[in-house]
């Protein structure tokens, strides 16, 4: 495990979501998820679909039960609500704080990062109070062969397609605010604490990507396979 | 910057996408139309310009010195044998095979004087531009930044584009944030 992290230490908080806490000692992968009670191909294809942005990896995925990918991507909301964030937002104070030139310039830095967390914070509730229960829903459907009315509305109005798009805004936003602190920002004297700011947005953003990769590459187009075949069902 | 001017459409269009394929990171303006060929030279001052033999009496009018433009003739067939032709302009001929057309291309961008990359002034926002930063920071649409400004809403998603590719920010709020920064609106304006 812990070549695992030499490798690669943007694994480290993907380790934690998964459930696997430091100070593990020599212990292989396949011993800790024993230890742990993680499920071992989960854990294996996670970490694959991080490092290797290769679809067919990604798509492994699918062999692992959904419920415990939306686990795991609810961890991933979590990490980012309690521990990013809020990351990005003390550094950010702190380089307001501590900046030799015009504060207000800063604060722009600040109130952009403000409404890009809002925009961020509406996205994650969306994709648990709606998207995911719905996912699981065609899924069971899907494995139990029940098919309630309701969902057949949900998959004529909101199929999972409509949701796909959701991510590009806040990717764009984020790529944006990453532009303004490295171009646009006046010259300091130091760039110390810009850097800090811009190594937690850069984390950000690596893992959201792996967080939509799994989203959109294997979520999406399984739960829409699943859709159609429902609906043929449905319509005999 | 190259400019491409040949009067027929699929030619031109052809050439255009050789020249994408052959080195990406070259811009490119193009036409078909003869009455444009003088407008996009003032407009780029290329380095490297592929003319169609029948617009060359346009270059007439311009000064290729000044200018250092490396001029390329573009003529529709090979001649069956090689005379001894006006050779003051190198040549490119339409019916020549893929590879020496590309090879042509990555000679002529080479030995052009002026190199896009390092132009300063290639990432820097034009005056037209800047007014559209300003509308959007302000809030506008489409519509009303074309109003405002006497343009197209055609030409505004246009400075879009090049908007978001020079400064690499897309989003409204990360515009708006561009345009305080570099006083091209006060906060009070907001």
């Amino acid at each position: 495990m812990a070549d695992a992290i030499h490798f690669n230490y943007l694994l480290l908080p993907v380790i934690n979501r998964l459930g696997v806490q430091l100070g593990f000692g020599d212990s292989s992968i396949e011993q800790i998820c024993y230890d742990e009670q993680i499920d071992l191909d989960l854990f294996l294809v996670i970490i694959n679909a991080f490092l290797d942005h290769d679809i067919n990896k990604i798509s492994q995925l699918q062999k692992v039960s959904i419920e415990k990918v939306i686990t795991y991507l609810k961890a991933t909301h979590q990490y980012y609500v309690e521990q990013l964030i809020p990351e990005v937002e003390n550094r950010i104070n702190a380089l307001i704080q501590h900046s030799d030139i015009d504060q207000k310039q800063f604060l722009l830095v600040k109130n952009f990062f403000e409404e890009y967390k809002e925009e961020f914070y509406t996205h994650i509730q969306l994709e648990e109070k709606t998207i995911y229960p719905y996912v699981v829903d065609v899924y069971q459907s899907f494995q139990s062969g029940d098919l309630s009315k309701d969902l057949i509305q949900k998959i004529k109005s909101h199929p999972i397609d409509t949701y796909a798009k959701e991510h590009t805004d806040i990717e764009s936003k984020l790529f944006d605010l990453k532009n303004i602190l490295i171009k646009y920002l006046p010259k300091t004297k130091d760039s110390f604490l810009r850097n800090t700011v811009l190594r937690a947005l850069f984390e950000l953003e690596n893992d959201l990507n792996d967080h939509s990769r799994i989203e959109n590459m294997v979520l999406v187009p399984l739960i829409g396979d699943m859709e159609v075949s429902l609906m043929k069902k449905h319509l005999q | 910057m190259i400019i491409i001017a040949i009067p027929n459409i699929i030619q031109l269009k052809g050439l255009v996408s050789l020249v994408h394929e052959t080195d990406v990171s070259c811009k490119i303006d193009y036409t078909d139309k003869e009455d444009q060929v003088t407008e996009l030279f003032s407009k780029h001052h290329p380095s490297v310009v592929y003319i169609h033999s029948s617009f060359m009496h346009l270059l007439k009018s311009v000064d290729l010195d000044e200018h250092q433009v490396r001029v390329v003739r573009v003529i529709n067939e090979k001649p069956p044998s090689l005379t001894e032709e006006n050779t003051t302009f190198e040549i490119l001929y339409m019916d020549d095979t893929e590879s020496s057309v590309k090879r042509n291309i990555k000679r002529n961008i080479a030995l052009s004087s002026k190199k896009d990359v390092s132009h300063p002034k290639e990432n820097s926002l034009s005056d037209r531009e800047k007014s559209v930063v300003r509308e959007i920071a302000l809030g506008r649409t489409n519509k009303e930044i074309a109003d405002n400004l006497f343009i197209s809403a055609h030409t505004v998603i246009t400075h879009r584009k090049n908007i978001t590719r020079k400064l690499g920010v897309k989003t409204v709020s990360g515009l708006t944030v561009y345009a305080i920064l570099n006083k091209l609106i006060q906060m009070e304006e907001m």
